[in-house]
């Protein structure tokens, strides 16, 4: 009897073992990620996951400087042939990665999820909320941007108490040179210029190409310049050649960090806005802001 | 037995050995290392890995073939145009059909038909512009019942023109992913996820071939000047009509699949003909299995040498074409033509 009931005992223990060593195993197991776009890769970070990402594409480990992961290529230029020898779970694409390579990428039997460009802030976040889900962390993602929706009310206060004595100003945000582009309505950067309480001298245009001769004759008070090194110099350059535009007499043409306000994820955007309020209107902030 | 069979023959063995060592680099080799014991056994399905399975059978197998028939019929169609136009700076798309090809991408992409219609809309809409302008360049060249054949030329070579002013209008005026679209189509790539589209690409090049063969005596014959041809019996208004509809119709199709992959009509059959002589018969298989394994070497070498990032497959043909060409040009010290 005491044997049958060590017997017993013991087949218990193993079970529970077996049992607890599944479930453990199970909960354990996480989706293995290919970021093809680096805002995909930057949120993946911002949400404590990146160990899931097994591989993303050149530039998208700015700031991380984690080489186990594997590049895959550039945001517009993969290898299907390397994503699928690691065989990811998901891969997070943006709308400039080749179609062609999406298709070959679905027809091997890999899930891909393609976002579209973001057109605003509420975007960036439903964007950030898939992403936390994917990765099993969509409480964080609740809390982190309940903080970053907290901090851009903020500023945005700041911003109206300050405009209440000062007109709208008239903004060009330049991010292409040759040929000459701009952010024009229905993107994100158009809300930060809002947010702002500036005016978008490109208004009614569905593709940011534009002229000089439009920019001059809208003559705007600010210019942003969102380019790489030398052609955000050559840019700046070229607008001090025209000393009629308001920008250009008052010195307002600000060169700003083209990783910060063409990648959109709900950090950035709150960077980027307080980076140009910083410009505009001189205020002050803390570093906890 | 004939001493021009037996040399065809012979070196048309030899172009089809270089072909299949080429097409075994050019499965054996990508982003990822696959031993070629692995590779071999993958392709005779010994070897029993999905992961394989999917590189090598469904991803580096299709290029190759894709890059063979596109390769070959581009190849064939620079040599029937060059033979008719007897110009050695005449290549497929020197004839405005790329541009046509162009036009219809770019203008499907601004429209975004693509999502609408489904993802063949592409190659289909590649075609019906190449189509377009094959056959206006077809009514305005023709005068009199002539097929004037230099006329034919200036009128392609201004319907590029036309047709690269439209493409940069249109991207002018698209959104920045659609720009991303037209940009990579006008660069060319083996790419194509389609195998249906793959095999069809292939028929289509192999009839072309037939159809080049069948017609390469005469161009022996035309070859000797239009007058000539004309008081040995031949129809030469026919055989130029025949040429330019056979040349066109494959450079079109080749566009709409793989888009513009310039060089391998202007230099494989100059390079055959620098290796081999004139006689068409010759240069017709040479030329088609040559340029099959160039593309398909230029191709392997793209997706390779910066992996995983991919070079567009012009790039390597311009290098390696243009570079190699002149070599042989200046070491031979021939006269194409003369």
């Amino acid at each position: 009897m005491p044997s049958q009931l060590n017997m017993n005992k013991n087949s218990i223990f193993i079970s529970i073992s077996i049992i607890l060593f599944v479930t453990i195993k199970i909960y354990s197991q996480s989706t293995k990620i290919v970021s093809l776009a680096p805002s995909y890769t930057k949120q993946i970070y911002t949400l404590k996951a990146d160990s899931n990402l097994i591989a993303y594409t050149k530039y998208g480990q700015k700031n991380h400087t984690n080489s186990e992961k594997t590049v895959v290529g550039s945001v517009v230029n993969i290898s299907v042939e390397k994503i699928r020898s690691l065989n990811p779970d998901l891969i997070l694409s943006s709308t400039l990665t080749r179609k062609k390579q999406i298709r070959r990428l679905k027809k091997l039997g890999l899930k891909v999820h393609t976002f579209q460009q973001p057109q605003s802030f509420a975007d960036i976040s439903d964007q950030f909320l898939r992403i936390a889900e994917f990765v099993n962390k969509s409480q964080f993602a609740q809390n982190y941007l309940h903080k970053i929706k907290n901090k851009i009310n903020s500023l945005e206060r700041k911003i109206d108490t300050k405009t209440k004595t000062e007109k709208n100003k008239k903004i060009f945000f330049q991010i292409g040179r040759q040929p000459l582009y701009a952010v024009h309505p229905n993107t994100y950067l158009n809300e930060v210029i809002n947010l702002l309480n500036g005016q978008n001298i490109i208004q009614n245009r569905s593709s940011g190409i534009c002229n000089r001769e439009t920019v001059i004759s809208k003559d705007p008070e600010i210019i942003f310049i969102a380019l790489n090194g030398k052609a955000a110099e050559l840019a700046q350059q070229e607008w001090n050649d025209f000393g009629s535009i308001a920008a250009v007499k008052s010195h307002q043409i600000y060169q700003v960090a083209p990783n910060l306000f063409n990648s959109p994820t709900p950090g950035n955007f709150y960077l980027a806005l307080k980076k140009a309020t910083k410009h505009i209107y001189s205020l002050k902030f803390n570093h906890k802001n | 037995m004939n001493q021009k069979f037996v040399k065809t023959i012979i070196y048309s063995l030899i172009a089809l050995i270089v072909l299949l060592l080429i097409s075994l680099l050019g499965i054996s080799v990508g982003a990822e290392n696959i031993p070629l014991l692995t590779v071999i056994k993958t392709l005779f399905n010994i070897e029993n890995s999905q992961l394989y399975e999917d590189i090598i059978i469904n991803l580096r197998l299709p290029r190759v073939i894709l890059g063979f028939a596109v390769g070959g019929a581009l190849s064939i169609s620079g040599l029937l145009l060059q033979g008719i136009f007897r110009n050695p700076l005449v290549e497929p798309f020197t004839i405005g059909i790329s541009g046509g090809a162009s036009v219809g991408i770019s203008l499907l992409t601004l429209l975004n038909l693509e999502n609408i219609i489904g993802f063949l809309s592409l190659p289909v809409s590649g075609f019906l512009g190449a189509i377009l302008i094959i056959l206006l360049v077809y009514k305005l060249g023709i005068k009199n019942n002539t097929f004037r054949i230099t006329n034919i030329l200036l009128i392609g070579v201004m319907i590029s023109f036309i047709s690269s002013s439209l493409v940069m209008f249109i991207m002018a005026i698209s959104k920045s992913k659609d720009i991303n679209t037209i940009l990579f189509w006008l660069m060319g790539s083996l790419e194509e996820s389609n195998l249906k589209l793959i095999l069809i690409t292939l028929f289509i090049s192999i009839f072309g071939l037939i159809i080049a063969f069948v017609l390469s005596r005469k161009l022996n014959l035309f070859s000797l000047g239009e007058e000539e041809a004309k008081s040995l019996g031949l129809n030469v208004e026919r055989i130029k009509r025949l040429v330019y509809l056979t040349a066109s119709v494959l450079t079109g199709f080749c566009v709409a699949v793989s888009g513009v992959i310039s060089f391998v009509g202007l230099i494989i059959p100059h390079f055959m003909r620098i290796l081999l002589g004139k006689d068409n018969r010759l240069l017709v298989i040479t030329s088609y299995l040559i340029g099959g394994a160039f593309l398909i070497l230029s191709d392997t070498l793209a997706r390779t040498v910066i992996a995983p990032l991919q070079l567009p497959v012009g790039v390597i043909t311009g290098l390696i074409g243009g570079i190699s060409f002149i070599y042989l040009l200046n070491r031979k010290n021939v006269n194409i033509f003369g």
